[in-house]
């Protein structure tokens, strides 16, 4: 009986190591899709519309530059009215007429149609901007922080006293004009530093910025602008954060950064945003 | 002061009622040892009624005046059948034999059976002990939890991972308790061992659903986990060296207590890091070092103060650690740095016989797990020191009284109450270079506490239900939440060992596990309830047959269930504690708060247990069919989609065949659906990713839509025991892990390929790769067993 087990040991020991333990699997196949980037801005009862094409990951390796889709039949739509977009010099879709006008609260439709009959359809629902933007208070701290380029740092504090009553998705810019008349950013830690009021409807949202500046120079005035989005474009804002510095695929454990996507039959955001600017004399 | 209003209102409801009746009660324990033999049935076949002595060993039962047999019999144990004349009350402890000891003079009746149809509480295993031993494992390590895994309901993170799914339940659902302390995380080596190597356990119990009142805390499962007392008789020990580890038990009784007191001592501890050292040194001129370890030690001690009570202090430490040192004299350059965690409980118990029908238990337990990375280094005249760590750590009292009023009823009720300090992420960096420091400890204190009463009441010799209602509650940071959790199971006799069975169970979870792995690494951080994050709460039906094929040894249960959670929580997309920034909400204190979003989860399925419990060939078959799928706001688009882990199909086969008492050989063979996972699908770009700073994106299609290859493998195990000419066991087992060598998926990722890498002419082609962590793994380990 023990001859079994020293020979079940030496076959153990000489499969081990026998193949490689990294091989290949069948990978998803994919086909390239419609990329469509389309904002209305509130603001200027306008909109952009960007469209390109996707690359298939897995397969025969393409250098080529993304395809700007330049032909495509893009319409936008309020249900009633619709308008065809023209595209531009700059790359861009925008509206030729005026049938279709953006109102808060209402539901609009764009669809993307390619003459190889291709075809996106993405809708969104314009939030109300009846209500007006919330009250913010700002406050500065510097000294904090002294770097290795002997700036100094300032905190930027905001406070966004939200109102309550209805689901709001905001995201923040800011920056300082300092006394020599330049301009600095304040990093609110994101590029699309966005949030919103979930389980925090109607209380006092505290964010809070550093902005770099040199010895000598003082803060004139902090200055923010202040979007609400539509929660398309406030879920793609968020991913996108982290999606462009995603490490998912470099650290095997880490979940992924999915960017979502509105846009049926193919990728990409149909969102809408206006935005509030505040200026404060420090 | 509730639980005695309480005790002096059932002395009452005891009295009135049961007048005419006398009760017996005592301990059951195990001969050769004196260990208090938990779950043991006592039943009187004449009159069909019966009971369980509980998790100490104790049973009452009060019948009316008369002649009895009283049975007592347990999976393992030879069974006993004790007569006894019922005209006064009667303490009898009884001391049971396992199958290989002869009782002489006592037993009359030798038949082996335990029923599972008599049971009332469905989805819930008694996982053997004994058995774990002889089920081959991953180098020979002896896991409980991996044993676990190999039930039905529960499902492996993946290859070697110890975590649990239990239902559809993340790893965090699992409330897993050694000696009434909670234990945070259950692994070592980021999850490949368990800290249970089984040496030191006397009792494992799984419960899937229908939970007892008497358990909460967690939305998923309940793994119950008691410590052997240690030998009362004599000095007994093991000792055991294996591929990765050695390991150690010594117990006996406490000298000078005249058998009154035990104790019990065991330890592993691992040793690559020094075998590993003389080869690093030598690599490095001396100049580096580094490796990684864990241990484990249990303790417990025992003492019997008087006939109604009893003291035991049981404790568990174990730590795991990697570190490395870096010394280089001429560049005066020295860096050292560590990364270790562990977990440490310690549990304080006393049990009080109140009356023959009322036994008590008050715990004090204290928990804690923490996590610690420590970093140092001076490169000339510059030094920087960065700490990072995460704790929390529980101090809790408990108070469990159980009362035996007839036969029809066994009532169990009490409270508890657990502070909670949970330390998210104390952040500290000092510098010779830095102003000053930076210290970003921020310590939350929360207190959850409970009370509970259940019954189980037997309306008829065919039918038995087990009610319960547990109040729980939570505060933290001035807000309380109070919240009722009904409990339900019954048991309908169909037949003669055939039973139905149902059961309802709604859950409560108010500490959470933020992971953006989902693999249960010990970075992962444990969060409170708070005023913007709910508890996870959840509700569960089950139903199901259970069947006993006496003679046989065979048992079979077959069970539904339906489960849906609420309010579990998850990382928004891309979000993770490593991207906590600044900016958040709470100046200067980054917030986790902001980083994750709530959902809800639905998991069903059906569940086929079918065991073998004794004789030369035992062991089990397990199959669930399951479906699980989550939905949380800000993921996926706001969509369903599957869990990691939802696994349609997933089968266990274990058996273990005695040939002789000195040679066994065991098998096990697993099948799993793949795991669903996110794999790149295409990239894009736009102005809008341009601004935000990146070039171009990757679409994963719909969260987790991509399958990995199923996953198999079937291990091999011999074991060769021989008794040493001084009575001692010699055993020597060799085995194989992935015996047949199956490439099984650890994680997947794309790279590229060119076909003609000499010239560089073909064309490069992006594919997808699968790697496989453990080919065929073979182990010899050795143990001696003296006495």
């Amino acid at each position: 009986m023990k001859r079994i087990g020293i020979y079940i040991s030496c076959i153990c020991f000489g499969l081990t190591g026998c193949e490689s333990m990294i091989q290949e699997v069948p990978a998803p196949d994919e086909k390239p899709e419609m990329v469509v980037s389309s904002i209305i801005h509130m603001n200027w009862l306008g909109m952009s519309t960007e469209i390109s094409m996707s690359k298939p990951v897995f397969g025969s390796v393409d250098y080529s530059d993304y395809e700007k889709v330049e032909d495509a039949l893009v319409i936008i739509s309020d249900g009633i009215n619709s308008d065809t977009l023209f595209h531009n010099e700059d790359g861009r879709y925008e509206q030729s007429q005026r049938n279709v006008w953006f109102y808060g609260s209402s539901d609009f439709e764009l669809l993307v149609t390619r003459p190889n009959g291709m075809q996106a359809r993405a809708t969104c629902k314009v939030p109300s901007w009846s209500s007006s933007f919330p009250k913010i208070d700002v406050s500065l701290d510097s000294n904090v922080t002294e770097n290795f380029l002997f700036n100094k740092n300032y905190i930027v504090k905001a406070s966004i006293h939200d109102m309550a009553g209805s689901n709001d998705y905001y995201k923040i810019n800011g920056w300082l004009l300092l006394s020599d008349s330049s301009n600095v950013y304040v990093d609110f830690g994101q590029r699309y530093r966005v949030f919103d009021d979930k389980s925090r409807d109607g209380e006092v949202i505290n964010l809070q910025g550093s902005s770099y500046y040199k010895d000598g120079v003082t803060v004139l005035s902090a200055n923010i602008s202040l979007y609400k989005l539509d929660r398309n474009l406030f879920l793609y804002y968020g991913a996108l954060n982290t999606a462009v510095n995603n490490f998912g695929e470099e650290v095997p454990f880490l979940e992924p950064t999915i960017v979502p996507s509105n846009i049926e039959n193919g990728l990409g955001v149909f969102g809408a945003q206006s935005f509030y600017y505040y200026s404060f004399e420090m | 002061m509730k639980p005695f209003i309480l005790t002096s209102f059932l002395f009452f409801f005891a009295g009135i009622t049961f007048g005419q009746s006398f009760t017996i009660s005592g301990y059951v324990k195990e001969k050769g040892s004196g260990e208090h033999l938990p779950g043991v049935s006592v039943f009187v076949p004449e009159i069909k009624k019966g009971t369980v002595t509980n998790n100490y060993g104790f049973y009452s039962l009060t019948l009316p005046q008369g002649s009895y047999d009283l049975t007592f019999y347990f999976v393992g144990y030879e069974t006993l059948v004790k007569k006894v004349e019922l005209n006064q009350d009667i303490d009898l402890t009884i001391t049971l034999g396992s199958q290989a000891q002869e009782i002489k003079g006592t037993v009359i009746n030798a038949k082996k059976k335990e029923k599972v149809s008599e049971k009332v509480q469905m989805s819930s295993i008694d996982i053997p002990v004994k058995q774990i031993k002889d089920i081959p494992t991953l180098m020979g390590e002896k896991d409980v939890l991996k044993v676990i895994q190999l039930m039905p309901g529960v499902q492996s993170g993946g290859e070697g991972q110890s975590g649990l799914y239990v239902r559809g339940g993340g790893p965090d659902q699992n409330l897993i308790i050694l000696d009434d302390a909670v234990v945070y995380n259950a692994s070592h080596l980021f999850g490949f061992f368990s800290l249970f190597n089984g040496d030191a356990l006397k009792s494992v119990e799984l419960i899937k659903g229908g939970f007892p009142a008497r358990y909460g805390g967690r939305l998923s499962s309940v793994i119950d986990m008691s410590m052997k007392d240690g030998n009362r008789e004599k000095y007994t020990g093991e000792l055991g060296v294996g591929v990765i580890s050695s390991r150690g038990v010594f117990e006996g009784p406490i000298p000078k207590t005249k058998g009154k007191g035990s104790f019990i001592i065991s330890g592993r501890r691992t040793y690559i890091d020094i075998l590993t050292q003389p080869f690093i040194l030598a690599s490095t001129g001396g100049e580096e070092t580094g490796g990684y370890f864990f241990y484990d030690l249990n303790a417990k001690a025992n003492y019997d103060i008087s006939d109604r009570d009893r003291i035991f202090l049981s404790g568990y430490f174990g730590r795991d650690k990697f570190y490395v040192r870096i010394n280089e004299k001429d560049i005066d350059f020295k860096e050292k740095a560590d990364i270790g965690w562990g977990n440490a409980t310690g549990t304080l118990r006393w049990n009080h016989l109140i009356n023959k029908k009322m036994f008590s238990n008050l715990s004090l337990v204290y928990s804690q797990f923490d996590l610690g990375l420590n970093s140092y280094t001076k490169d000339e005249d510059e030094e920087f020191t960065l700490n990072f760590g995460s704790s929390v750590k529980d101090v809790s009292l408990k108070y469990d009284i159980d009362f035996y009023p007839n036969t029809k009823h066994t009532i169990k009720m009490g409270a508890q109450s657990t502070y909670h300090r949970f330390n998210p992420n104390a952040f500290v960096i000092e510098g010779s270079e830095l102003p000053v420091g930076i210290d970003l400890s921020n310590e939350v204190k929360a207190v959850e506490s409970g009370i509970y009463i259940e019954d189980t009441y037997k309306p008829t010799d065919k039918w038995t239900i087990n009610g319960g209602i547990r109040m729980s509650q939570f505060f933290q940071n001035g807000k309380w939440y109070i919240r009722p959790e009904p409990r339900f199971a019954t048991s309908y006799k169909l037949k003669k060992n055939y039973a139905l069975k149902a059961s309802y169970a709604a859950m409560n979870q108010y500490i959470h596990l933020l992971s953006n792995t989902g693999i249960g690494l010990p970075t992962d951080l444990w969060v409170p309830t708070t005023d913007r994050v709910k508890p996870q709460n959840s509700q569960q039906v089950a139903v199901g047959i259970a069947k006993d094929f006496v003679g046989k040894g065979y048992a079979l249960t077959l069970e539904g269930y339906y489960k849906t959670m609420n309010d579990i929580i998850g990382y928004k997309e891309g979000a993770s504690f490593l991207a906590t920034d600044q900016s958040t909400v709470g100046f200067g204190i980054a917030d986790w708060q902001d980083n994750i979003t709530a959902g809800q989860g639905i998991s069903y399925g059906t569940e086929l247990f079918l065991q073998k419990k004794y004789g030369a060939l035992s062991g089990w078959m397990g199959y669930t069919l399951s479906w699980t799928t989550l939905q949380f706001d800000d993921v996926n688009n706001g969509e369903k989609f599957w869990a990691k882990y939802d696994r349609r199909h997933d089968i266990s086969v274990v058996g273990i065949y005695k040939f002789s008492d000195h040679f066994k050989l065991s098998a096990v063979w697993v099948y799993g659906t793949g795991n669903a996972i996110s794999v790149p699908r295409s990239t894009y770009t736009s102005s809008m990713i341009s601004q935000a700073g990146g070039y171009e994106l990757t679409n994963y299609g719909a969260k987790n839509d991509f399958r990995m290859r199923a996953y198999h493998r079937a291990d091999i195990g011999l074991q060769f025991t021989k008794t040493t000419s001084r009575g001692n066991f010699r055993t020597w087992e060799i085995s194989a892990y992935n015996a047949y060598n199956r490439k099984n998926p650890f994680y997947y990722f794309r790279d590229t390929e060119n076909p003609d890498r000499i010239s560089n002419s073909g064309d490069e082609k992006v594919v997808l790769k699968q790697v496989t962590l453990f080919p065929i793994i073979p182990s010899i380990s050795y143990s001696l067993k003296f006495k």
